[in-house]
């Protein structure tokens, strides 16, 4: 895309170019220095501006949970969670039935998402022909762009009674309506299993073909092959792609605070371990979501942004990991523009099965049982894809069914009234989600922008390498703990005695943004071929000319799109606007008032008794996903793949 | 050209953004929310039927979050909300962190309700009887299924079914938690002992939800599950029956206006802050369950906003009591009413 950008042309069409660089020169020397000098240190303000919002959000939650580290200190180490001060019963803040929950949940996902997705890709990678794989790739990136609050309404609806009978007969109590820790982990893993698998195939596609080859040449099944020589050469990238995949199970807050059951407990012993996954239980990030509200005493909040500094530590430190493992396979790190542009040369289109039993007849026949195993573990590995992108399916077809159906013209114009009024509408929530979203991405496009030319244009600095390795944390910060920072920073303070829920909600969206666009971005303007900055550079443009007039130009299609993946990113948040916005019935007036949200509508009636809210819920569950996926992949029709690629942050 | 490019597309972000921002530029005219309201959910389905008819009478709007009594009285002290609304008293600890914040706190009564043991089991057609041990055992999980042989004793021919009982309870801090355990707390001595009453607590058996509606959604969307429910919350949601419970005197009772408004004529002693509890009545007819939603505020208010907080509450107490019988809450009896009253003069700047 980028490279059939015409080169640059310098501001004269008549004199020879030379000439126009000769003229320029002298004079304009000082001048252009000036600009550069100006325009570098706008771009660097921005790297800066993104490691002191990271540096803010640390500061932030130690200052907050400083109360609680120093009068409870490790007392919270326990297992009950009481903070209601019944009568005889003093408040006890004990986070561990929390941990246990995260940890239980974000366990049982990587436990089924790690062999359905690495298995999956191991399919998409070696076996599958490439229409195949290109239908299953699409069908993968949906999945990660459903939003988690869609996820978990349809857990709640879908899943859950689904589970019910299966729990019971696990032996698990039957009393809870199918929440549990294990609908929990199920639902997580549906979530991050398009991570594993995006990540895992493409390090395995970046397996030189060599090695393939020679496998298959010493007569191993294809099978064989996989196991022996792809799977272990890919390993370290399919690990970190695992670790990424599990900072994000750690971090979930809507879906499984909707299917969990929100009753914290403890397996007192490892044989209590598999009744405490088949009963309800909670995690810090559902805690938090439902607590955070409504903490009275500022030691129970101060609790909480414990748990939420907990939180950040732990997924940043897996967060970190998994970047170091990726990034020290080198080429493989996820998003890079080498690895991306592999796949197309780096293999013949040629279908490879068809190559399989051709080779085995010239080198003789492979024992019967590496045959059979090898037919066996195809049909395994293609069970894994179907498996993987089966709930796609399911989710969409169900949505579809509920949702279209509870859609009608009321729904875009009408305020949702009082509860189970007739001809209800959420106009306000479509309001207030388009003005945060919006405002959001007009203050997180300029700063992510002008840090990812700094990043791009100058790849190889201390600054540019920490930015960029800070920006990888804070896109992996879980969402609750930034509306906690958003809260801290934005509301709390009352400055001038005002309450900004709606500016909170868009800080917390901003910063959430930053990282994606940064990310989406720098890819997109490292893809702008260097003989362009080259050709401009030798028609006397000074540095800052070159990037706006040549680079942003030539990488615009690609930026926009990623602003946009961005958008459909963050237009599903909800964990964040529960804990700044508020709920409001009322169109957005201001934003320094609740303001309404569509994300957190679809939370709040999910759970309505009135059958007419809940159709709202429907309505609006199905709206949201609509807007994510048109945003998603009519860009893609619109841009092309490649640039999809590139601005596809994981 | 190229930088036509580059403005238009940057057009196209601000478009987006400005799409939004137009949003808010529908809204009905006049200004922002004038006060600030939230907390018990309760008293929602009765809060939107006033702030209608007060916007409409008065032309004051009030934005109004049902997210529960804890989140009433936390805003409240936060100063985020005016005026807080929360079914359960606000404890030691809640007065001591307000006075600190801004004073002295008012408990004013709005209103009173029911809480119903509210269950989902569509083949039993009449109402089942329970009694405060029978609720108690059950949230203690000590009974668990439908045909257990205390409900059956207490249901004498009723056909129970042999099915898991699915409790569900409150997952946020709620003034309806605070009744129930309340309750639970005077009838069964091992509640108190192992439980307690308070606006959240350590729960033995279930799964929690938030707020009224969500206990009230996960009954009618789960077979055989039991919450504790508001009355109206019971009332109007499909596939939900409410049972009755035996009061102190032995008579089973069901819930009704006039069986919650007879457990307020008993009440004897009205202590000074007006922090009185309404459960396990002595009244011969009185239902056993039944709550009273205050409005919590600080005494002295901001400049300016003493007329707007005590003018709608005014209102609510004396005008609004008359929309309370069509939505299934009970009036406050008129010596509350006047004790009420005096609470609001307290009121200054």
């Amino acid at each position: 895309m980028a490279a059939r950008r015409e080169p640059p042309e310098p501001a004269s069409r008549n004199a020879p170019p030379f000439l126009v660089a000769e003229r320029n020169r002298p004079p304009g020397r000082s001048r252009v220095h000036l600009g550069d000098f100006l325009f570098w240190g706008v771009c660097r303000l921005a790297t800066l501006c993104i490691i002191g919002l990271f540096a803010l959000l640390v500061v932030v939650l130690v200052h907050q949970s400083w109360l609680a580290l120093r009068s409870l200190g490790i007392s919270v180490l326990q297992p009950d969670w009481d903070p209601g001060a019944a009568p005889g019963h003093p408040p006890v803040y004990g986070m561990l039935a929390f941990i246990w929950g995260t940890l239980a949940t974000s366990a049982l996902a990587m436990l089924l998402a790690v062999p359905l997705g690495v298995g999956a890709a191991a399919f998409l990678a070696e076996i599958a022909a490439a229409p195949v794989r290109k239908v299953a790739s699409f069908l993968i990136e949906m999945l990660a762009a459903i939003p988690s609050v869609v996820y978990g309404f349809w857990g709640l609806f879908f899943l859950a009674p689904t589970l019910r009978p299966l729990i019971g007969w696990l032996g698990g109590p039957t009393g809870n309506g199918g929440l549990s820790v294990l609908t929990a982990g199920l639902i997580l893993s549906i979530m991050i299993v398009p991570y594993v698998t995006a990540i895992s195939y493409d390090v395995c596609r970046a397996v030189p073909r060599s090695q393939r080859e020679g496998a298959l040449a010493l007569g191993a099944t294809r099978w064989q092959t996989i196991w022996r020589v792809v799977l272990p050469y890919a390993r370290p990238g399919i690990v970190g792609g695992c670790f990424l995949a599990l900072g994000r199970a750690l971090g979930e807050t809507m879906a499984v605070t909707m299917l969990i059951g929100k009753d914290p407990r403890v397996p007192w012993s490892v044989l209590d371990v598999p009744a405490s996954i088949l009963s309800t239980g909670d995690s810090i990030a559902s805690a938090i979501a439902n607590n955070f509200p409504n903490a009275e005493l500022d030691i129970e909040r101060s609790v909480l942004v414990e748990m939420g500094l907990l939180l950040l530590l732990v997924t940043v430190a897996v967060n970190g990991l998994a970047r170091w493992l990726i990034w020290r396979v080198g080429r493989v790190r996820p998003g890079s523009a080498g690895l991306r542009q592999r796949p197309s040369a780096g293999r013949p289109g040629k279908p490879g099965p068809a190559e399989t039993p051709s080779t085995r007849e010239r080198l003789g026949p492979a024992s019967r049982t590496a045959q059979w195993v090898n037919h066996l573990m195809t049909g395994v590995l293609g069970l894994a894809l179907v498996l993987t992108v089966g709930p796609l399916f399911l989710i969409l077809g169900y949505l579809v069914y509920r949702g279209a159906g509870s859609l009608s013209w009321d729904f875009f114009y009408q305020l949702p009234g009082a509860p189970g009024a007739r001809g209800a509408g959420l106009a306000n929530a479509l309001a207030g989600s388009g003005e945060i979203v919006g405002l959001a991405t007009l203050f997180a496009t300029p700063l992510g922008l002008l840090a990812a030319i700094y990043l791009a244009e100058r790849r190889r600095g201390r600054l540019s390498g920490t930015v960029r390795f800070i920006g990888e944390l804070l896109a992996g910060v879980p969402s609750i703990v930034i509306g906690i920072f958003a809260y801290a920073v934005v509301i709390q303070p009352k400055y001038f005695g005002l309450d900004l829920y709606g500016w909170g909600g868009v800080f917390a969206l901003t910063v959430m943004m930053i990282p994606i666009v940064m990310r989406a971005s720098e890819e997109s303007l490292k893809l702008v071929p260097q003989t362009l900055r080259s050709a401009s550079f030798a028609l006397g443009a000074s540095q800052w000319q070159t990037v706006v007039q040549v680079c942003i130009p030539a990488a615009l299609p690609a930026i926009i799109t990623g602003v946009f993946l961005a958008i459909a990113r963050i237009a599903g948040e909800t964990a964040p606007l529960l804990l700044t916005t508020g709920f409001n019935r009322y169109w957005p007036q201001s934003l320094n008032d609740n303001t309404p949200a569509l994300p957190e509508y679809i939370w709040k009636y999910s759970i309505s008794p009135y059958e007419s809210e809940r159709q709202l819920a429907w309505g609006a569950a199905f709206v949201l996903l609509v807007l994510v996926m048109v945003l998603n992949f009519g860009i893609r029709v619109l841009t092309g793949k490649r640039v999809v690629l590139a601005s596809r942050a994981d | 050209m190229r930088r036509k490019i580059l403005l238009s597309s940057f057009g196209l972000t601000a478009l987006a953004a400005a799409l939004g921002a137009a949003g808010c530029s529908h809204g009905t005219s006049g200004n922002t929310a004038a006060l600030r309201a939230g907390g018990s959910s309760f008293i929602d389905p009765l809060m939107q039927q006033w702030i209608t008819t007060y916007g409409k009478e008065k032309g004051v709007r009030i934005n109004y979050q049902p997210q529960g009594s804890g989140f009433g009285v936390s805003k409240m002290t936060s100063r985020d909300l005016d005026i807080g609304f929360s079914d359960a008293p606000m404890n030691a600890e809640q007065r001591a962190k307000a006075k600190q914040e801004g004073g002295e706190v008012l408990h004013v009564p709005v209103v009173m309700g029911g809480v119903v043991p509210a269950y989902n089991l569509p083949d039993v057609k009449k109402p089942i009887v329970f009694s405060g041990p029978v609720l108690a055992d059950i949230y203690l999980g000590k009974i668990t299924k439908w045909n257990d042989k205390a409900l059956k004793d207490l249901n004498g021919d009723l056909d129970l079914p042999d099915l898991a009982i699915q409790v569900a309870h409150r997952s946020d801090k709620s003034g309806t938690t605070f009744v129930w355990t309340d309750y639970l707390s005077k009838v069964s001595p091992e509640w108190a002992k192992e439980v307690g009453s308070a606006t959240t607590v350590k729960w033995k058996v279930g799964v929690g939800q938030e707020q009224n509606p969500g206990v009230a959604g996960y009954v009618s969307n789960t077979k055989g599950a039991i919450g504790y429910l508001e009355l109206i919350y019971a009332l109007s949601s499909p596939n939900i029956q409410f049972g009755d419970v035996k009061n102190k005197s032995g008579k089973v009772i069901r819930a009704s206006l006039e069986s919650v408004t007879a457990a307020a004529a008993w009440l004897k002693d009205v202590p000074e802050d007006l922090c009185y509890s309404l459960t396990d009545s002595e009244g011969p007819e009185a239902y056993p369950v039944v709550g009273t939603t205050w409005a919590v505020l600080f005494e002295k208010q901001p400049a300016g906003k003493k007329q707007a907080v005590v003018g709608f509450l005014r209102w609510a107490i004396h005008q609004g009591q008359d929309t309370c019988a069509e939505l299934k809450y009970a009036r406050l009896p008129e010596r509350i009413m006047k004790l009420a009253d005096q609470q609001l003069d307290k009121v200054h700047d």
